[in-house]
């Protein structure tokens, strides 16, 4: 290799991994700074200053010039990295559920749930569901159950309302389970009472 | 510099491609029923691809997605469903052509546009091992293709690349790694229940991964702490342990471990895969082939020949060039 090529090679290096460090370092911040670890809350601040070095560079913040934050966001979904690696970290979440109370013509009711075919379409229907539960913006939220509620709508047409129960689910801890508790628990924690377009309307074919 | 450009035989390169190629197929097979609806419009779909697609357009229009096939199709008639359709065909068949090494290159490239492209429009749909394909087919994409035992190798003779430029794209995808092990490590050391096993609990009790029956995951409650604090322990050093001679084999094993362990417990056989690849094309084989190398240089040194795979293809000649003084490369190319 020529040492133009060479050095080429190194800066290309030098950039991918700065911006690897970057996302994983602006990940672990905004875990730190929102008390979601072992590190005491006491330090907030200092991971809040810290954390504004890699917003910047990133572009991850609402003043950043726009054709800067097209190029970074571009190639780092391109490579890849533009999520940090704190999989299951740094604990494992509870897992939600997302329940539809169907009512029908006839006047009884049925539990439904979003269904898709196989085994690997249901863990990407597990992360929306977790994606959803993190979501903060209750509209978007709403929206998105929405949504999914009208896919349940376009398999049953003879549905007329459904009410969207959205919550958690806590199995029992070890020593519960040795004590003989065995069940799930779902905690309800968002009720929608959803008013859908009926599918032919929406353009849907049931 | 030197360790960045390490010459290589280029083995771990054929590890990758097969291994991506693998990868894919597995990705899209098993999504074959239900990929129409995952990726559907809105009203046609399960959620809405447009939505995600807007939400990806927002941070940056460069991102893929496949929306631009489904208009590109619209263009000359054809229906939505037929562009999705045509995409998962399309990133099936490069699966089936990295496995083989058949145009390696554009292979690559399709599998890298459509994988990330269905990540993006499926938003929310996506998870970790998404990611990690991603970067794979990244890499694999920018790499000195094809490789030496591809069907393009055999086919065409191409001349092969540079070892010091293998080696420089294998240094790539192993710093990536050790990036991707060490803030793994360190967030969740961060996590308390790391350190008394409950998210071990968590992970192996909550559904859809409780694969294991809940009372044989019980009966082994007491080893779940230590398993936690293993992990942390292990993805952490991952980044340390994996140069050392000594070390490598030892803490690649128990990576690799890991992830078959993970994707056989908790049913994520993608992500289970696509770590085990990455592992072993970036720190697996070619070890002995890289010790060859280095001892071949020091045999140039001296005068000696090269072995055959580091003189790749025609136009090339395998006697060592001691004209060329304390050059890197043994190999002179005469055309």
């Amino acid at each position: 290799m020529s040492s133009a090529r060479h050095w080429i090679c190194s800066v290309f290096c030098a950039v991918q991994f700065a911006l690897v460090g970057l996302v994983c370092t602006h990940e672990t911040l905004w875990l730190l700074e929102r008390n979601l670890t072992i590190i005491p809350a006491r330090w907030d601040s200092l991971w809040r200053s810290i954390d504004r070095a890699p917003s910047l560079i990133l572009a991850d913040w609402k003043g950043a010039d726009p054709i800067w934050r097209t190029i970074v966001a571009g190639y780092i979904s391109g490579a890849g990295i533009e999520a940090g690696y704190g999989y299951f970290a740094p604990n494992v979440p509870l897992p939600h559920a997302l329940i539809f109370e169907c009512k029908y013509r006839d006047g009884h009711f049925d539990y439904q749930s979003p269904v898709v075919a196989d085994a690997a379409a249901h863990l990407r229907l597990t992360t929306l569901i977790e994606q959803v539960a993190r979501i903060d913006d209750a509209k978007w939220r709403e929206e998105l159950i929405r949504l999914l509620a009208r896919s349940t709508w376009k398999r049953h047409p003879e549905i007329v309302s459904i009410r969207a129960l959205f919550g958690s689910i806590s199995s029992p801890t070890a020593a519960e389970y040795r004590a003989g508790k065995t069940e799930h628990t779902f905690t309800c924690q968002y009720i929608y009472s959803l008013a859908l377009p009926r599918p032919e309307a929406a353009g849907a074919t049931p | 510099m030197a360790f960045l450009f390490a010459a290589d035989s280029g083995r771990w390169l054929t590890l990758l491609r097969i291994g991506l190629g693998l990868v894919i197929i597995s990705y899209a097979w098993p999504l074959r029923g239900d990929w129409n609806y995952l990726f559907g419009g809105t009203g046609r779909g399960l959620i809405s691809r447009q939505l995600f697609e807007a939400l990806a357009s927002s941070q940056s229009p460069l991102i893929p997605r496949l929306g631009w096939l489904v208009t590109f199709c619209g263009y000359f008639g054809l229906s939505e469903n037929f562009a999705l359709s045509l995409a998962w065909a399309l990133l099936l068949g490069a699966g089936c052509f990295l496995l083989v090494g058949f145009f390696s290159r554009p292979a690559a490239i399709l599998a890298w546009f459509l994988q990330l492209a269905a990540a993006k429009s499926g938003g929310f749909l996506s998870y970790g091992a998404d990611n990690f394909i991603t970067i794979g087919l990244f890499y694999l994409m920018i790499a000195p293709l094809p490789d030496r035992w591809s069907l393009d190798q055999l086919l065409a003779h191409r001349r092969a690349a540079n070892p010091d430029r293998l080696g420089f794209h294998r240094r790539l995808l192993q710093i990536h790694l050790c990036f991707i092990y060490l803030f793994s490590g360190l967030t969740k050391c961060l996590g308390a229940g790391w350190w008394d096993g409950t998210n071990i609990w968590r992970s192996l009790t909550m559904p859809p991964f409780d694969l294991l029956p809940i009372g044989l995951v019980a009966s082994c409650a007491p080893l779940l702490p230590a398993l936690g604090i293993s992990i942390c322990l292990l993805e952490t050093s991952y980044s340390f342990l994996i140069w050392p001679r000594w070390s490598r084999r030892i803490v690649l094993c128990a990576i690799c471990l890991m992830h078959a362990a993970i994707g056989l417990t908790m049913g994520m056989y993608l992500f289970a895969l696509i770590m085990i690849v990455l592992n072993l094309a970036a720190f697996g084989p070619a070890e002995g082939e890289l010790a060859e190398v280095l001892n071949d240089r020091e045999a140039r040194r001296k005068g000696g020949t090269l072995p055959a795979w580091y003189c790749p293809g025609p136009g090339w000649s395998n006697s060592l060039d001691n004209t060329r003084g304390s050059g890197e490369h043994g190999a002179s190319f005469k055309g």
